[in-house]
């Protein structure tokens, strides 16, 4: 059960969507890749999400975000440099044999943080929830991703995500802000890279070798780029 | 099979080396030369051997005025030479012992990279999953026939009784000013305006005009063409070092334009699993201590540690009086965007630095107008390399002038100055 993990520093939303899948060719029987990557300014919304309907784009575009579609389901998510993502990408049958909700909770704890899994998507601490989770696979590979928030300005989040209405409902909160917590605000010592860090410590993870080549994620990050994919994808 | 295998015995392979065994990497090093580098072998050992010496001599000399009775005061190179090379193989022979007992296995053979998953050398194959270059740099080629590099000038048997040296920069300094302190008749060309342009340059007017004032010649804005060389004239070629890439196969890694390899902040080459530190590195400060730091980021790499955000380069020059800078100066703080302030405090009522020398002497501190961090110095003066470790302190750990205020420095001492400093740095966040 070995893990290998894969750490960038670019911040190109199209750019690390592209590599995510490029790593599915990477991996082999017995073997899981840990991929940890941020990206700046950028709204993520789902496989078959309306773009209208999640956030306010023109708005976003105009203060110099970028807009992108992920492959995997659910809903809208908000990245900056406080927020950090992982993929867990391994063999759909290996699934099991690496789940990645211990890799999380194990995380938290060396921070003296107790978090829990809702059995849906999201992780959650003291009832707030600071990640969200989806997943995509071709049939022989799966990826499991998720966000962290660790020091994401939450209040730009909440300006530009329209949030369900129906799904704050459903939860009783009164707003988003009150739903999501940034794991720096429960404890200091959360930084995006003692994160990163405690997740590469908790599953004992040695670096990937085998990479994905420039062409590669190049040629694909156009795909990711395309109007057509992040406009029009859901159809 | 190998889990890293080092080639180059330096500060950055020797650091790497060590920091994988710490973390249970299996690990072989290559060195067909000699352990230690440049460093130990032709650079920052032999030279602060000689910079001791040169500091003793000069006190020495100075201190007839305070009463010291001393008759001729003279050099014996001979001897010289025999205790630096004394010192240098005992060091030498430490490190390999120190390897031997690490279980880090020694291979003294040039080594060549057949893929990026095994070494040859000696006629045998190392597979190994990862390769870490660390092979240095050389000297550039003396620019006139005759003249020597640092190394070869290291060699000499005998003292130079005129040193001619051509360059500007760390180690045309440092040389110029050690051997002028030796006693021989030395002078500088460089064909900028200045020395050390990639200094601060307050730092290196100052110590200009202290070289100046040693009797150093400098000339400027020269055209090395025109240098004749003259019997008894040894010619020190020190016009920068170029990074050891031959025989490396292109395919693997890229070179930047100055010809280093080019890496990323975690020492990765476009080749997954070649890794490189060091002088070898495009851009690289050519200093031990980063390269030290480097090989041992790229050991943590493999073992899943990541490393912090890199610290703040400290740099320092062994003339007298010594020089050292960490972090940025007022003008470079200001060029980021940063609202900076920055207080210069000269020496002068520092008493230690008044026992010890006549020469003149500073303390710059830059901070952030705003927070009081301390963002950078810039230090002439004695111990100047030692104390300057306090602010690199309070660069790298975000600390403010009022924490370092807070702290507390002996009397009479040489780093109580930075009390001084800070205390009229403190003024002007007030306006004062």
């Amino acid at each position: 059960m070995e893990y290998r993990y894969v750490i960038t520093d670019c911040l190109d939303p199209y750019r690390n969507l592209a590599y995510e899948q490029l790593l599915q060719s990477e991996v082999d029987s017995g073997m899981a890749i840990l991929y940890l990557w941020q990206n700046e300014n950028t709204i993520v919304v789902g496989r078959n999400q309306e773009i209208g309907k999640e956030c306010r784009a023109e708005a976003f575009l105009q203060d110099g975000g970028r807009i992108a579609r992920r492959r995997s389901g659910g809903g809208a998510v908000y990245h900056d440099l406080g927020n950090l993502n992982f993929s867990l990408i391994c063999r759909e049958k290996e699934k099991a044999c690496y789940p990645y909700q211990p890799l999380v909770i194990g995380a938290l704890k060396e921070f003296g943080l107790e978090a829990s899994f809702n059995g849906r998507n999201d992780f959650t601490v003291q009832g707030r929830k600071f990640s969200g989770n989806a997943v995509y696979s071709d049939g022989a590979v799966a990826c499991r991703h998720g966000t962290l928030l660790v020091s994401c300005e939450i209040a730009r989040m909440t300006r530009y995500l329209t949030p369900d209405k129906s799904k704050l409902s459903r939860n009783h909160v009164a707003s988003v802000s009150s739903r999501v917590v940034n794991l720096g605000e429960l404890s200091a010592a959360v930084t995006v890279d003692a994160l990163r860090q405690a997740l590469i410590r908790v599953s004992g993870a040695t670096p990937l070798k085998k990479q994905p080549s420039e062409r590669e994620i190049a040629s694909l990050a156009l795909f990711y780029a395309s109007e057509t994919w992040i406009y029009g994808g859901n159809i | 099979m190998y889990d890293l295998a080092i080639i180059g015995g330096g500060p950055a392979g020797y650091s790497a080396a060590f920091e994988a065994a710490r973390l249970h990497l299996k690990t072989v090093l290559f060195e067909a030369k000699h352990l230690g580098g440049t460093c130990l072998n032709e650079g920052c050992v032999p030279t602060k051997y000689l910079a001791h010496l040169a500091g003793v001599c000069a006190s020495v000399k100075a201190s007839e005025k305070d009463g010291l009775m001393v008759g001729e005061v003279g050099i014996d190179y001979a001897r010289t030479k025999l205790g630096m090379d004394k010192l240098v193989s005992s060091l030498r022979d430490g490190l390999e012992q120190h390897l031997g007992r690490e279980a880090i296995e020694l291979v003294r053979e040039r080594a060549y990279i057949s893929s990026p998953e095994e070494i040859l050398a000696g006629g045998k194959r190392y597979p190994a999953r990862n390769i870490l270059i660390a092979t240095g740099a050389c000297a550039k080629k003396p620019f006139i026939e005759g003249a020597v590099s640092s190394d070869g000038l290291l060699k000499r048997q005998t003292m130079p009784s005129r040193l001619h040296i051509l360059g500007g920069g760390a180690i045309a300094v440092e040389f110029a000013d050690i051997f002028r302190r030796l006693g021989a008749e030395v002078a500088i060309s460089i064909r900028a305006d200045r020395i050390l342009r990639n200094w601060d340059r307050e730092i290196a007017v100052s110590l200009m005009q202290s070289m100046k004032r040693k009797g150093i010649a400098i000339h400027r804005q020269c055209d090395f063409k025109n240098l004749a060389l003259e019997e008894g004239l040894v010619v020190l070629s020190a016009l920068g070092r170029k990074a050891n890439i031959e025989g490396i196969n292109r395919e693997w890694v890229e070179i930047g334009p100055a010809g280093g390899i080019i890496t990323d902040a975690y020492g990765r080459t476009k080749t997954a699993g070649i890794f490189a530190a060091g002088d070898v590195v495009e851009g690289s400060w050519q200093l031990a201590h980063t390269g030290m730091e480097e090989g041992r980021r790229v050991a943590g790499y493999l073992a899943g540690i990541l490393p912090g955000k890199p610290a703040a380069v400290v740099r320092c020059l062994y003339t007298d009086p010594e020089v050292a800078s960490v972090g940025m100066t007022e003008a470079e703080a200001a060029a980021e965007g940063l609202d900076a302030v920055s207080a210069k405090q000269n020496l002068y009522a520092n008493a230690r630095t008044r026992i010890a020398t006549s020469e003149r002497g500073f303390m710059k501190v830059v901070a952030d107008r705003k927070s009081h961090k301390i963002l950078g110095a810039q230090l002439m003066g004695e111990r100047a390399g030692d104390i300057v470790a306090e602010l690199a302190l309070a660069v790298n750990g975000g600390l403010s002038v009022e924490a370092l205020l807070a702290s507390t420095r002996p009397h009479p001492s040489y780093c109580e100055a930075i009390t001084d400093v800070l205390q009229a740095l403190g003024g002007k966040f007030h306006g004062i």
